[in-house]
């Protein structure tokens, strides 16, 4: 291979990288504090089993995993709205569900190849540039909207009751919320991998909250780990030449621990 | 002007009446106490009037407004919830909490400035904790979280305040300094109060009317329901004392489970 496009892949990586650095720990900080964060795994297995039914219908995978998760969303946000389910229970089961049918597709379309684990362990390497335009857009939606919608979003998430009795349309918002949550996992699933999502999305939002009490001091630590985790993570995978969606975790997991040790909420 | 109907209201859970066939109106100046055992329905009560739950039969409007519909009513009430801690490690400090108290006035995209700091120091002092301003809102005590949702809630200059037992787990001192600030407010205002409680005995001058929840029995109108001994022996089952002091009535509930 040319040593020029070897770069381009390598550029296409950092890119790619930065901006889920980003978009995962931005959604991350608002799961964390709403104590929803396990709804990131669920919806990171859910997108599994759309990439599975995708390969076995011969159909592009990640349209597959975007309408499995924004179906599966709307439906653990149904079940919370009503007060008939909590968040953990619904999104066990269906947590379970997908990955049963994930399976089950995979068996029947006897594609185990390396397409599949593709997007259970994630390869960075093969981002393209419509890739990246996907997650740049992303993440200036996301970033449009946590901004836009701040004030609302910190209140009922501090004060869910407060939030609605003061005129906040909460059942609208946290759909909005699941839905932000659900784009940014999905649009991660290439990059990182179904396995790994989850630990960029909780990972620096726990970190961060392990260091402050300013909501948005938090975001913005959060923001900062999630850039040093990814980048990081990929100069590390490139290195020494194991895949990058391990030392991204690897790395955020020891920001954690480090917070975590440096917490000023020790003690409760 | 009434204020707030409550018509012919049935309230519950799952199909299940907690209170019913209850009326009501509250008109401006009106201070109205709400008092009862415990799960007799008061905060259902008040979260039917804030459009939080619906109602199984009857109707509520509050400024004229049907509360099911989602109209400007909500944001000219200022509530303060029933006691419950928050999440000691919640990132929010005092000053944040009592600015939510503004966002209804910003409207969309505006974040809160320096005005709006300062009005939430001067509620802050009045409550005398503004040097807890910048303190994590989860580390403090169940009083001092209290204030500070009392002060969000004068924040915006509420036309009608809604209060779910606001004392409760406030020292005496500070008890003093809430109802001292709650009758101000009434005062200067005129805007109608409803105060849940269990002791009615400190807003004893300030009540009006009062509501009496019992179980399967209530109470609504002027505040000499409140002396009635056999109105509050059907709500408590059993017998409740009023003495006269100073020329003053007190009533001794023995109902003082938050104390
Ligand atoms: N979310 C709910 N789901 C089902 N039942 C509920 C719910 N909230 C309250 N209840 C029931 O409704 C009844 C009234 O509750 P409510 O909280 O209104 O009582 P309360 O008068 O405010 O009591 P307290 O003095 O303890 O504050 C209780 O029997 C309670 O068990
Ligand atoms: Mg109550």
């Amino acid at each position: 291979m040319p040593e020029i496009l070897k770069l381009g892949i390598i550029q296409r990586a950092l890119f790619a990288s930065l901006l889920v650095g980003l978009i995962l720990p931005l959604s991350g900080s608002f799961a964390v504090v709403r104590k929803s964060a396990f709804l990131g795994a669920g919806v990171a297995h859910i997108a599994f089993s759309g990439v599975a039914f995708g390969l076995m219908i011969s159909s592009p995978p990640i349209l597959w995993a975007f309408i499995f998760s924004v179906l599966a969303s709307v439906l653990i946000w149904h079940g919370g709205k009503s007060k008939r389910m909590d968040y953990d229970l619904s999104i066990g089961i269906l947590f379970s569900l997908a990955m049963a049918l994930g399976i089950l597709f995979l068996g029947i379309s006897k594609k185990y190849g390396s397409e599949a684990l593709g997007y259970l362990f994630g390869n960075i390497l093969t981002t393209t540039k419509g890739d990246i335009y996907t997650l740049a857009v992303l993440l200036l939606l996301l970033l449009i909207f946590y901004l836009a919608f701040y004030k609302e979003l910190f209140f009922m998430s501090f004060n869910e009751e407060l939030a609605e009795a003061s005129g906040i349309n909460v059942s609208v918002f946290s759909l909005l919320l699941l839905l932000s949550m659900t784009l940014s996992v999905v649009a991660s699933l290439k990059a990182v991998g179904a396995l790994l999502v989850f630990g960029l999305l909780v990972m620096p939002a726990a970190a961060a909250y392990q260091l402050t009490y300013d909501f948005k001091k938090m975001i913005t630590l959060s923001l900062l780990f999630g850039l040093i985790s990814s980048i990081g993570g990929i100069a590390i995978s490139i290195f020494i030449d194991v895949p990058s969606g391990a030392t991204i975790v690897l790395l955020a997991f020891a920001i954690f621990l480090l917070s975590f040790l440096f917490s000023r909420k020790k003690g409760g | 002007m009434k204020i707030i109907e409550v018509k012919d209201v049935s309230l519950g859970y799952n199909g299940k009446a907690v209170v019913e066939g209850l009326s009501f109106d509250v008109e401006e100046k009106d201070f109205w106490t709400i008092v009862g055992p415990n799960g007799t329905g008061k905060t259902t009560l008040i979260k039917a009037i804030l459009g939080l739950i619906k109602p199984i039969k009857g109707k509520i409007l509050v400024f004229g407004c049907p509360v099911q519909k989602v109209c400007r009513h909500r944001k000219m009430i200022g509530y303060v919830p029933q006691m419950e801690k928050f999440d000691p490690n919640f990132p929010a400090r005092v000053m944040d909490v009592v600015l939510t108290g503004s966002y209804n006035k910003l409207g969309a995209f505006k974040m809160p400035g320096k005005k709006e700091r300062e009005r939430a120091l001067e509620l802050l002092r009045w409550l005398g904790m503004e040097e807890l301003a910048d303190h994590p809102i989860g580390k403090l005590s169940g009083g001092q979280q209290r204030k500070a949702l009392l002060a969000r809630a004068l924040f915006a200059e509420p036309r009608a305040l809604i209060l779910d037992e606001p004392t409760s787990g406030v020292d005496i001192v500070s008890q003093e300094k809430l109802i001292e600030l709650i009758e101000k407010v009434y005062r200067e205002k005129g805007l109608p109060v409803l105060f849940v409680t269990h002791n009615v005995n400190p807003i004893l001058h300030l009540i009006t009317n009062a509501v009496l929840l019992g179980f399967g029995k209530h109470a609504a109108g002027s505040r000499e329901i409140l002396f009635d001994r056999k109105i509050l022996r059907e709500i408590y089952g059993k017998e409740i004392e009023i003495v006269s002091q100073e020329g003053r009535k007190y009533i001794i509930t023995g109902d003082y489970h938050h104390a």
